[in-house]
């Protein structure tokens, strides 16, 4: 037994960054270089910011090189507004794609290893969704380093943000925003290690939180995105934008749900169910293995339902096969190297001789806080909240709309997290040195009710049961039947996360307390997603309802979800912003409501 | 393990010998299963290291009698006993051990051989090779020598290989005391292995104070000599230090440690330039 | 679908060790539990949290061996806990009963998990980033790197700072700033956009730099990325570091 809860101290910075990720840092490294001066803390809940989860990113990011005498960014922008089932905002498309190259050439000159062509140049990759001349033929627009994309940019940006004397804290987690007038004025940090509660007051506060894929059960990311950053932004009565815009990977390997990727198929793997029949050819006749991403996801899902599913008796759970053992063997060692390794290291398994079992697997979610193209935090009627901030995966800005092309998440962070900087630096100017108090109330309740509750009930085995209902319900498939359902049981599972007593009630890093606290987020996540699932009665980018298979022109909207007591939501509407069509330039009829088929 | 890390069964004879080596001491096939062979290795070479230093403090201490003849030859009568001769003998094993490992070691590091497994296997082939050889000298204790004849030709190639390692080292970054010690590792590489198997040429050549004494009247014996004392206290004593700095922070122990490591070697030192001087 | 080893099942022990802030105790604790075959060891550490113990503490983030943050020592060995299976290691090992201990190359924070900030503090000393940009060659390019000058050091980029290495190799974590932050200066000794040259070597050829390895190989033993480190701290005592190739 220790001490109990209270705030220990209080800390005071100019900027706050709450997420030392990718997007984060990149917007910490660019204030620090433009105004060295400045304060900065940046919170972490992982061990160390290397351990975010854009370290994981492999393919590449995309960006328009000015020399290149084929790609322009106009084709960019068609392809990232076409891929987003036209649902993206087209300001910030513009301004994104038109500052990539740019962005990359900070990251270079700042020491990123990518890859080189033979000249000493970055070398291009092409990648599924980015064509040249509207849809003609694929791009060479990914720059990348090597299979370690992610990796580069944020070992770059960490690096840039310790050479300018950031603070870190890490292995803590931000429970609680401050708000004083309207205006955020910092957060509440849990440290884990110390089991000490910190307020840090800050001039501006960017949240970088990341993703909320532990949301589901098979997921390609990292243990830390449980959506930490959407519950904050709730809690303080604000909305989230899209968060039914959920991206589903067709082939994650069964258990840890890595991401297998697309050249599996387009190499000649084929999948197949427990009969060993090659499916696709029943539901995409003539593309079979290579129909798009989200066909091919629900064929799989579809299968499984249909019974046609394996059951893996270790991760207890059902798969289908992708056969790889006809490809001869130097597509083997010279095609699919990394993800062969995947499966041996992964399954024990070697594809040349065995069928691989995979899944479907939640990638990147689309929606987030909402934010204006400088990555401020806009209310519900639109209204930017003094002070604060947020970029990346957490945020939507909305560069995605629906659906994200590979590639452009990491350009998202890179660029976002500049122009947040810059909006950043602008505010300093705007606000006074004098740092207003406030005490937050939120935290010291809710983590005595954590060390109060009585019950017998296991975190864990609430979470799983919350990320296998969610995988089942509320993924590639989405009924109104289902979604319905799924909101009871949530409901329930909370209900038991409440009555859920911790084995011990230390507060030095009691892994138990702070994953009670995930849990309520992801509880809160979930809630939201299935709820706007069940608001869009129409099939857009990777939302899917059974029900209503086909995009509709009046739901050509953005979904703000707003809930600051659990299950009690409240819906609003944000206009897509369509201004590149509207400005009826050169090319704007590519902009309007196109269909999205490839 | 997906790991494929150096399966150390290549030749027909070690597919018998490893799983005896693995399975006789459990702290080799522990430290083998996790950190590898070349991890026990840079251990034995410590160890080895250690005890030479030490031999090397007795060695000077016998050979300081050497100035009362009489008690010189009291002493090595011990060495007429089997049990002595079989201790200077397994002597042998350190010896020839840390100066092959250490010429192995210096072509990994600035030769390039970095896939030494085939060095490793000729260090240890080497090695045996040499303990036999040492040991049917000291049972057969018939061979007379030329002092110039033996040594001249060790001498060059062994002057060769110290300026081979010097023209690849010369020009890093490193330190001067590093490089000197690595220049010297491979003086000694040659010149110990040769100075340990002279000695047992014949009885007498080590064993009896006059017979020495006659010899160290030779100039040239005194020179050699000296750069043998030299050499191996500076090595020696930069390996002595180097095992501390590993240990000891940067801070008053570490340096209290390292300037009585220097006061032992320099007194030890003095003691064997004194002696190769008045004898 | 072959079952390589004929068993599906395992019967496993793992005896974990543990520590305690509150009261600074440390203990073994012993768990007995089933598992699959291709389960890995983080998914037995969460199986002990749902089914046995909430309170056993330990770290992991990606899971799938690209963060380094998992890194416990198994009967011995420094490893990925998200890498190793348990079939692969009842077979490495030859045994079912495995000894669990956190990295010893910071203080322990609780159970398995260390703070990798303090251990991240003796990296930070190489300055992992460039400290001064060589200017563009021409203005808005970037620098030009051939493709074999990049070679030359791109498989040292890999690290992922797991500390593996530092935990294996022969000298302690007093005093040499580490295998992997070796790496971490190599780098940008050899990367032509760093001029900031003479600080680097400065550090690397220090006492707390390259003269601690002696190159016991551990670290390429252990690496979980596989990156030969001996090779590059050999390197920097070659000379081949700042060879003009
Ligand atoms: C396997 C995989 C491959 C991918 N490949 C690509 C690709 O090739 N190209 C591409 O464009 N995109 C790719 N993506 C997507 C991309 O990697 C992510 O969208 C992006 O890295 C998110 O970055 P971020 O900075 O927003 O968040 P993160 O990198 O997730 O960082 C979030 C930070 O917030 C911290 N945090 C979270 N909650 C809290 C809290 N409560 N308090 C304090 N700190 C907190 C975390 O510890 C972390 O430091 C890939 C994703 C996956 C899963
Ligand atoms: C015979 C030829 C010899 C060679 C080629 C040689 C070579 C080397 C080399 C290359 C090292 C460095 C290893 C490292 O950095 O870890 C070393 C270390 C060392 N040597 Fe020698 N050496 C020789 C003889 C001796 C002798 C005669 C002594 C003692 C009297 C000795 C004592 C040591 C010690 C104490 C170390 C430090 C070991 C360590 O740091 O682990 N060496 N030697
Ligand atoms: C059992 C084997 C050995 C025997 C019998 C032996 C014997 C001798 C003898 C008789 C001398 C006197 C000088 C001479 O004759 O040239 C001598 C000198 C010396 N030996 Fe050895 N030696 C042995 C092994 C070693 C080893 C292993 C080392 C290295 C650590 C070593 C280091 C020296 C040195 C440095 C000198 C010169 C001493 C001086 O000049 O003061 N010897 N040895
Ligand atoms: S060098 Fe290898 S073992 Fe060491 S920290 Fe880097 S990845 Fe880990
Ligand atoms: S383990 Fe250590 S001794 Fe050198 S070769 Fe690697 S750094
Ligand atoms: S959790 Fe990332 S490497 Fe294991």
């Amino acid at each position: 037994m220790s001490k109990s809860l209270k705030i220990a101290s209080t800390l005071q910075c100019d900027l706050l960054i709450i997420g030392a990720g990718g997007a984060g840092l990149r917007c910490a490294a660019e204030v620090l270089e433009k105004r060295p001066e400045t304060s900065v803390i940046a919170i972490t809940k992982g061990s160390h910011p290397q351990k975010s989860h854009t370290s994981t990113a492999q393919g590449g990011l995309a960006a328009v090189d000015p020399k290149d005498p084929a790609d322009k960014t106009i084709y960019h922008m068609f392809d990232t507004w076409k891929g987003s089932d036209c649902t993206a905002d087209q300001g910030v498309v513009r301004k994104i794609t038109e500052a990539a190259w740019e962005q990359i050439l900070w990251l270079e000159t700042r020491g990123m290893h990518f890859s080189r062509d033979h000249n000493g140049k970055l070398s291009k990759r092409t990648f599924g969704g980015h064509t040249l001349n509207f849809g003609e033929s694929s791009a060479y627009r990914a720059v990348f380093e090597a299979d370690r994309t992610g990796k580069g940019i944020m070992d770059t940006c960490w690096g840039e943000s310790l050479k300018r004397n950031i603070s870190f804290i890490n292995q803590s987690i931000a429970t609680e925003l401050l708000f004083k007038d309207n205006q955020c004025i910092g957060c509440l940090v849990f440290k884990q290690k110390t089991g000490e509660l910190v307020r840090v007051l800050s001039r501006a506060t960017v949240l970088a939180t990341g993703g909320s894929g532990q949301v589901f059960k098979v997921t390609t990311n990292c243990r830390q995105n449980t959506g930490d950053g959407l519950t904050l932004i709730l809690q303080a009565g604000l909305p989230i934008m899209d968060p039914e815009a959920v991206q589903f990977h067709p082939t994650g390997i069964v258990g840890p749900g890595i991401l297998a990727s697309e050249t599996l198929r387009s190499v000649g793997g084929i999948l197949r169910n427990k009969e060993l029949e090659p499916f696709m050819e029943r539901y995409a006749p003539k593309m079979k293995e290579l129909a798009p991403r989200d066909l091919v996801a629900r064929a799989i899902v579809s299968e499984i339902r249909e019974g046609r599913g394996v059951l893996n008796p270790d991760h207890r759970l059902e798969h289908v096969w992708i056969d790889l053992r006809h490809l001869p063997d130097v597509v083997h060692e010279k095609q699919i190297p990394e993800v062969t390794g995947f499966f041996k290291k992964y399954l024990n398994i070697d594809p040349k001789h065995e069928l691989c079992p995979v899944h479907p697997s939640n990638h990147y979610h689309m929606g987030g806080i909402p934010t204006n193209a400088s990555g401020e935090i806009l209310d519900r009627s639109q209204k930017v909240i003094a002070g604060l901030f947020a970029v990346g995966e957490c945020a939507a800005a909305s560069f995605h709309g629906f659906n994200r092309l590979g590639t452009n998440s990491i350009l998202e962070l890179i660029t976002m997290g500049k122009f947040a900087a810059d909006r950043v630096l602008d505010y300093f100017n705007s606000v006074s040195d004098n740092l207003p108090e406030a005490k937050g109330h939120l935290t010291l309740s809710r983590f005595s009710q954590y060390l109060e509750a009585g019950g017998d009930d296991n975190i864990g085995k609430i979470r799983d049961a919350l990320r296998t209902l969610m995988t089942d319900k509320v993924s590639i498939f989405r009924t109104e039947a289902g979604l319905l359902q799924t909101m009871e049981t949530l409901k329930e599972l909370k209900d038991r996360a409440d009555k859920t007593a911790l084995s011990s009630k230390s507060l030095r890093m009691n892994q138990e307390l702070f994953q009670h606290w995930e849990l309520d987020n992801l509880l809160s996540v979930s809630m939201i997603i299935a709820r706007a699932a069940l608001d869009r009665r129409e099939s857009r980018g990777a939302h899917y309802r059974e029900d209503f298979p086909a995009r509709k022109d009046e739901f050509n909207y953005h979904t703000l979800v707003s809930m600051t007591q659990f299950g009690e939501v409240e819906m609003a509407k944000r206009e897509v912003d369509m201004s590149i069509f509207n400005e009826k330039g050169e090319y704007y009829e590519k902009f309007g409501m196109i269909e999205r088929k490839y | 393990m997906n790991k494929a890390s150096w399966n150390p069964i290549k030749l027909p004879v070690e597919r018998y010998i490893l799983p005896v080596l693995e399975h006789l001491p459990p702290v080799v096939s522990f430290y083998a299963k996790t950190r590898g062979w070349p991890f026990i290795i840079a251990w034995a070479h410590r160890i080895t290291g250690l005890l030479l230093a030490l031999y090397f403090f007795v060695h000077i201490y016998t050979l300081s009698f050497l100035a009362t003849p009489v008690a010189y030859d009291a002493k090595m009568k011990l060495f007429g006993f089997f049990l002595f001769s079989f201790l200077e003998w397994l002597l042998a094993v350190p010896v020839i051990f840390h100066a092959l490992n250490g010429g192995r070691l210096i072509l990994f590091e600035v030769f390039g051989r970095r896939n030494d497994e085939s060095l490793i296997r000729w260090m240890l082939g080497l090695s045996t090779t040499y303990i036999l050889l040492l040991g049917l000298m000291m049972i057969r204790q018939d061979q007379s020598a030329s002092l110039i004849v033996y040594w001249l030709p060790i001498l060059v190639f062994s002057i060769s290989l110290v300026y081979l390692v010097s023209l690849k080292i010369w020009r890093t970054e490193n330190s001067m005391a590093w490089k000197l010690h690595r220049m010297i590792g491979v003086y000694l590489l040659i010149m110990i292995p040769a100075h340990m198997l002279f000695m047992h040429l014949e009885p007498a050549i080590a064993h009896e104070a006059n017979t020495v004494i006659n010899r160290m009247q030779h100039v040239s014996a005194k020179l050699l000599d000296l750069t043998l004392v030299l050499g191996v206290s500076y090595h020696a004593g930069y390996g002595l230090v180097s095992i501390c700095k590993d240990y000891l922070p940067p801070g008053s122990l570490q340096n209290v440690l390292t300037f009585l490591i220097a006061l032992t070697i320099a007194v030890l030192g003095w003691v064997g330039i004194k002696l190769t001087i008045i004898l | 679908m072959s079952q390589k080893t004929g068993q599906q099942v395992y019967n496993l022990t793992l005896k974990i060790h543990r520590y305690d802030p509150d009261t600074h105790r440390s203990w073994i604790q012993e768990y007995r539990l089933e598992a699959g075959r291709i389960l890995r060891f983080v998914d037995l550490f969460r199986k002990i949290n749902e089914e046995q113990d909430a309170t056993l503490a330990w770290n992991s983030s990606c899971e799938h061996g690209q963060c380094g943050t998992c890194s416990v020592k198994v009967n011995g060995k420094s490893l990925l806990a998200c890498e190793l299976l348990v079939e692969n290691a009842v077979q490495y090992f030859n045994t079912t009963t495995f000894n669990i201990e956190p990295l010893n190359i910071a203080p322990v924070v609780r159970d398995l998990l260390v703070d990798l900030e303090k251990a991240y503090e003796r990296l930070d000393k190489v300055r992992p980033y460039i400290i001064r940009p060589a200017p563009a060659l021409s203005p808005g390019e970037e620098y030009p790197i051939s493709p074999h000058e990049l070679e030359g050091y791109v498989n040292a980029t890999r690290c992922i700072n797991c500390f593996c290495c530092a935990s294996a190799c022969i000298s302690s974590h007093r005093t040499f700033l580490g295998p992997h932050a070796m790496l971490a200066a190599i780098i940008r000794v050899m990367d032509p956009r760093e001029q900031e040259k003479q600080e680097r070597l400065k550090i690397l050829y220090s006492d707390q730099g390259v003269y601690r390895c002696h190159s016991s190989r551990a670290c390429s033993f252990v690496c979980p990325k596989q990156i030969d480190v001996a090779h590059f701290i050999a390197l920097a005592k070659e000379g081949g570091i700042t060879r003009k190739r």
